[in-house]
């Protein structure tokens, strides 16, 4: 085990850091909002912690708490523009906020060093406490899934009439979930940068704000599993297609599309629903004759 | 006692007028139908009074209070909850879960506890689990408490909307076409579930076009058209009033 995990230790960071951004995109998604913030609230928590610790010496567990206090309170911040607006209008405001990060980390030199980035963090998070952060934050989605926050995210997300006639402050935990969503990006971020030793601007553009939604729409957007399965895929893909060499990411589009097609849900939960409609028609089965339906 | 009261209520959609001035009375207790053909305004009103919309002009008062400007969410909380025309249930969800967020309202756990998976989170979604068990031996749907909402029957669908309407154990309940596609057995059955409700104290405002239904539950009758009051009180008056009678069979040829 341990000399299994030593050979693909990069490999198995790598997937771990794409599944806390993954998380970090699904959290918004499930509450039906959709946002695309995630790259640049992971740049905020990346660039927090990395100068935090740098720049002020505070030890990286410190850097690391700030990077998720600062990612929730930037989520928190950008929700509240966002409130009035819904579905492709706000996926088109929060890419334009990546973009305004990605910006802003380019341009003020002096602090985050421009196109060159940060280099020298110290690397203080290995393998074992990027797994030890990866089942925080499925305890903490499995713990929320199940909650009346999760209840409400999911009566949000289907339709929010519904939700404001039971009472459901669409609104606020719309709110909530750009926190929550800001939180763990500004976590994945701060780990990324102790994992790296260097960061730089366009590691946090489009790029990463495809890879995170790509994930999710991959995976699958309700079930907990769906982002780890998607985040997964799409770490190990360029790795066994690594043959192909430039073509790998015609591969990598490819298998989204015919995902998007004949899995509209995700690999996760197109299987869950399906198997959970076959459930209700053999139940429905077996009751039947008694009665036939109006 | 009136539960609910519009005074002068108007909805105007830029030069349309769809409800123009209507004044009702809600009692405890009672079921209020509110009846007017297509297009009359019905379902706007019931909009208005939940605050899906705004009224343009005209004030509603809940127990005296004025809720006209309350956003949807508040005015729900203060124990007004309703069923769709179109039925509108969370497709993706079972039946049971389905009737477990109509409980959204009667939460008591804190939010950290519901964050991180507390036990006093999971024991409360116990209590609602079989406190919504209990509605839908009520509607004698057990059978399909672990359906997927989407893949039920129609008249089954508007239930399960009518038991998460009720898990939010309303003072007034409004029923926007209830038994719509219905037969008359299945009609009457819930005909007995909402009279049970009024017993209870809970006030019902029933919007339907089958009349038979209405004129055999209704205490109180409003009828609509064109978004004005034409005629209003017991079943009995209210059809035999001339312009009711116009209103819904058209006027009657003069040779």
């Amino acid at each position: 085990m341990s000399d299994w995990l030593i050979g693909y230790a990069p490999l198995v960071s790598q997937a771990i850091l794409a599944c806390g951004f993954a998380f970090s995109q699904y959290i918004v998604l499930r509450a039906g909002v959709f946002s695309v913030a995630t790259a640049g609230l992971a740049s905020i928590g990346a660039y927090t912690a990395a100068l935090l610790t740098m720049r002020l010496g505070f030890p990286p567990a410190i850097s690391l708490v700030a990077s998720l206090l600062v990612g929730a309170l930037a989520g928190g911040i950008l929700s509240i523009p966002l409130a009035r607006l819904r579905g492709v209008f706000q996926a088109i405001a929060t890419l334009a906020f990546v973009q305004i990060v990605l910006s802003v980390t380019l341009y003020i030199e002096p602090v985050t060093g421009g196109a060159l980035g940060l280099n020298g963090i110290p690397h203080v998070i290995g393998t074992w406490d990027l797994m030890l952060f990866l089942a925080a934050v499925v305890y903490l989605m499995l713990a929320l899934g199940n909650s009346s926050i999760g209840r409400a995210f999911d009566a949000a997300r289907q339709d929010e009439t519904v939700a404001v006639a039971l009472g459901i402050a669409v609104v606020r935990y719309h709110a909530l979930a750009f926190m929550l969503s800001g939180a763990i990006a500004g976590l994945t971020g701060g780990l990324y940068a102790f994992h790296r030793y260097s960061i730089v601007p366009e590691q946090f553009g489009f790029p990463l704000l495809v890879e995170s939604l790509a994930a999710v729409v991959l995976g699958g957007r309700i079930s907990v599993a769906g982002p780890i399965v998607g985040a997964v895929m799409l770490t190990i893909l360029p790795e066994l297609a690594r043959g192909l060499a430039e073509q790998r990411y015609l591969l990598h589009g490819a298998l989204l599309m015919v995902v998007i097609i004949y899995l509209p849900g995700g690999i996760v939960d197109t299987i869950k629903f399906r198997l959970g409609r076959r459930a209700s028609e053999r139940l429905a089965a077996s009751h039947g004759g008694s009665e036939s339906a109006p | 006692m009136t539960l609910l009261q519009t005074e002068n209520v108007s909805k105007r959609f830029g030069g349309v007028e769809a409800v123009g001035g209507l004044t009702i009375a809600i009692e405890e207790g009672q079921i209020t139908g509110l009846i007017g053909p297509n297009g009359a305004g019905k379902t706007t009103m019931v909009n208005l009074i939940t605050g899906l919309l705004q009224a343009t002009a005209g004030r509603i008062l809940l127990r005296g209070e004025d809720i006209t400007a309350l956003p949807a969410n508040e005015v729900a909380r203060r124990g007004v909850s309703r069923t769709f025309q179109n039925i509108r249930l969370l497709k993706e969800a079972t039946v049971l879960d389905n009737i477990i967020v109509g409980y959204h309202i009667r939460e008591k756990t804190g939010f950290i506890d519901n964050l991180i998976g507390l036990p006093a989170a999971r024991r409360e979604r116990k209590e609602f689990s079989a406190r919504a068990m209990e509605l839908i031996k009520r509607f004698r749907m057990e059978r399909y408490q672990d359906h997927i909402a989407g893949s039920l029957s129609y008249g089954h669908q508007r239930r399960v909307e009518m038991m998460r309407a009720l898990a939010m154990d309303p003072k007034l309940l409004l029923l926007d076409e209830p038994v719509a596609g219905m037969n008359d057995v299945e009609a009457l059955e819930l005909g007995v579930i909402f009279r049970d409700l009024a017993a209870e104290g809970i006030g019902v405002l029933l919007i339907e076009h089958n009349m038979r239904f209405v004129m055999s539950h209704c205490e109180q009758i409003y009828v609509v058209n064109a978004g004005r009051l034409i005629a209003s009180g017991t079943p009995d008056a209210v059809s035999n009033d001339p312009t009711v009678i116009s209103a819904y069979l058209g006027e009657a040829v003069s040779a």
